[in-house]
């Protein structure tokens, strides 16, 4: 039982992290029908800004400093729309264009923050440590769960029960038609772009201070938030939850009680299986196209 | 039709090409036709492959800079008997792909006499083959694997302690402590950490106390909860962690959180001093083993490392891998110097494996052999103590931890 409570524990803590960037898959491919995978990247760099901010460059508090986090990780979005969307139009090009603009990222992280990394990130304000089960669990982890339920509460809210939601996912189902009604189409993709990136700016100043913060800290994450996102389906927001905390727990149990070693290879073998019965994932929903 | 049979000829011209190609790059280790390659009146052309950019970029930067302060300081003072040592050193951002782009460039297009370092252990597996093919000799891989080791290849010379040496360290130095009933090993599930594994496997028949557990873990996993309550309810209390500094670092906070006191053993790469600050005191206590002089301290051969370091790169910190590839800087300058006016790659390879207990300022002792190309055969233990590394033994070898089985 102890062992148990351990790994669900660890699962649901980096279930929490895949959530989270599923769920900024979901935006970006909600808005777009593409994939961006420079999240990774936008989140390292946005990690570094608020390390910029509280502890190199200006000594603000940490909330202003996450603030600064946020706003770097939207425009870096905002500039990966605006670079790759607006020139090209195939969703294919444009997840490959992604994948050129997190190369580019990486080269900045590198010329401004590789020449003494590694650093400590400061701490999101956490929870106090508990102990369940007689398992220390860290209030970072508690806060990183905290943190990833309620974004997805709030973003749940705003998509299916505001108005704003409304246009967004008329302009997901059918761009012209939705211009047409008046949705600004451009506008909504813009905003969901731009809360993707916050979205994994927060994953990563999370995770950060977990180890050290340095250039790589978010390429190990991406290829399983963008699972968890497949996982619990891409259309809707609360698949990323589902799909990050189901990943991240099978995954902590394979590990214990199956292969550590095979771990991974186990894990997609099932999510393979799993997602040939349930193509949209485990949340999504069938889409039927009139022909 | 036209189309088809330029095509045919295309792939015919390919195939010539490919085979001139393989016919110049085959000369075998000691080669004759390309054996002073690289070597003009005035210089030796040497050349790397680091990841300057990309998420090692300062850790292979610092490794740069000492080998480079080396070179800057011998060309100053009248080169190789004559001769500069002008290193080309091609950024491949840690990819093992680009490692061996640049390698086939450094050899092929850059025509260089040796190649030097290498950044990165699964960079150079992956050069590997063409570098044995090529028969240029490779001096001094940041690669401790025994992939690299063994079975010997003839130009390839390492010059640090592998993970499997230093994991088999790591198993007989907690067996060996009164307060370790049992033994775990948490590594990472690459090979790093397999190379580490079958160190520590190999070392239980000359353990007294049992592997109890041996538990693999994902890299840049944000918790390690699941694995480290395993191994404490399977009653490890002596445990090795093989994985990249970051996790290390993550793994220490999560055992310390559990309120669990462990008895730690883990690799080397830990013990640079900017990862043992920002660990602060989670790492204390932590154990392992060295094959060089610590870059912080007051030895005479690191003092003067670190005022070269100082001269050449001012802004770059003493770190273990800059104190690395200074010494091994040194071994290829000593055994360049002994080929006297004429430096032939045969005699390169020669006089490496004539080499007998070399004292370099930074790096313990090194010898090759023809039949062994894993340099550094001495190691000191060190325990993290303050957030600081100290050594805690004399100069050992597995000869004399061990016994001679």
């Amino acid at each position: 039982m102890h062992a148990f409570v351990g790994y669900l524990v660890s699962g649901l803590a980096n279930g929490s992290v895949y959530g989270l960037l599923a769920m900024a898959a979901i935006l970006v491919f909600k808005a777009s029908r593409t994939a961006n995978f420079a999240i990774g990247e936008t989140g390292t760099f946005s990690a570094f800004a608020l390390y910029a901010a509280v502890v190199t460059v200006t000594r603000l508090p940490y909330w202003v400093g996450l603030l600064v986090a946020l706003v770097a990780g939207a425009a870096v979005a905002l500039a990966t729309e605006a670079i790759i969307t607006r020139n090209v139009r195939s969703a294919l090009l444009v997840l490959i264009g992604t994948l050129g603009i997190s190369d580019v990222i990486t080269g900045i992280n590198t010329v401004l923050w590789s020449k003494g990394e590694p650093y400590q990130e400061p701490s999101f304000p956490q929870l106090p440590d508990v102990s369940l089960g007689g398992v220390g669990i860290s209030g970072q982890y508690l806060s990183i769960f905290a943190a990833v339920v309620v974004i997805c509460l709030l973003l749940y809210f705003l998509l299916e029960h505001t108005g704003f939601g409304l246009n967004v996912r008329a302009a997901a189902e059918d761009r012209d038609l939705a211009a047409l009604a008046g949705v600004n189409v451009r506008r909504c993709v813009m905003v969901m772009w731009a809360a993707g990136g916050a979205l994994a700016a927060v994953a990563a100043v999370l995770v950060a201070p977990l180890s050290a913060l340095n250039v790589g800290l978010m390429t190990p994450l991406l290829f399983n938030g963008y699972a968890a996102g497949i996982l619990g389906g891409l259309d809707r927001l609360p698949g990323g939850l589902v799909g990050g905390l189901g990943l991240g727990v099978a995954s902590s149990l394979i590990g214990g009680y199956i292969s550590s070693t095979a771990e991974d290879a186990i894990l997609f073998a099932v999510l393979i299986v799993l997602l040939s019965v349930r193509p949209n994932g485990l949340l999504g929903r069938r889409v039927v196209q009139k022909v | 039709m036209a189309v088809a049979r330029r095509r045919l000829f295309i792939a015919a011209l390919a195939a010539v090409c490919l085979g001139a190609t393989a016919c110049t790059t085959t000369s075998g280790p000691g080669g004759s036709a390309g054996d002073t390659v690289g070597i003009t009146q005035n210089s030796i052309k040497i050349g790397t492959s680091m990841g300057l950019t990309g998420p090692t970029a300062a850790e292979a930067t610092a490794a740069l800079h000492g080998a480079q302060a080396y070179f800057d300081y011998i060309n100053d003072h009248g080169g190789v008997n004559g001769r500069t040592i002008d290193l080309t050193a091609l950024d491949d951002g840690f990819s093992a792909a680009q490692t061996v782009t640049n390698v086939r460039r450094l050899v092929q297009q850059d025509n260089v006499f040796s190649l030097f370092y290498l950044w990165g252990l699964n960079n150079t597996v992956a050069a590997l083959p063409f570098v044995k093919q090529s028969g240029v000799p490779l001096i001094g891989p940041q690669a401790p694997t025994s992939a690299v080791t063994d079975p010997v290849i003839p130009n390839v010379f390492l010059m640090e302690p592998t993970f499997n040496d230093e994991a088999a360290v790591c198993a007989k130095q907690l067996a060996d402590s009164s307060s370790v009933h049992k033994l775990g090993i948490l590594y990472e599930n690459d090979p790093i950490g397999q190379d580490a594994l079958k160190g520590a496997q190999d070392a239980e028949g000359h353990l007294s106390k049992p592997m109890a557990a041996k538990v693999a873990f994902t890299s840049g996993t944000p918790s390690f909860t699941g694995q480290i309550v395993s191994l404490r309810q399977q009653g490890v209390d002596g445990l090795i962690i093989f994985g990249t500094n970051p996790d290390i670092v993550n793994i220490a906070k999560g055992i310390s959180l559990e309120g669990w006191h462990p008895a730690l053993c883990g690799s080397s790469n830990v013990f640079d001093p900017t990862f043992l600050t920002i660990s602060g005191k989670d790492l204390n206590g932590l154990n392992g083993s060295l094959g060089q002089y610590l870059p912080e301290s007051t030895e005479p051969g690191i003092v003067t490392y670190r005022n070269r370091l100082k001269q050449y790169f001012p802004n770059e910190k003493a770190t273990v891998f800059g104190v690395q590839a200074y010494g091994e800087a040194e071994v290829l300058v000593h055994a360049l110097r002994s080929l006297g006016k004429n430096p032939t790659r045969a005699g390169l390879l020669n006089a490496l494996n004539s080499l007998t207990d070399y004292s370099s300022d930074t790096l313990f002792p090194v010898s090759f052999t023809k039949a062994d190309h894993d340099g550094v055969s001495q190691y000191r233990l060190v325990k993290v103590v303050n957030s600081q590394p100290q050594f805690t033994s004399g100069f050992l070898s597995n000869d004399n931890l061990f016994g001679n089985g």
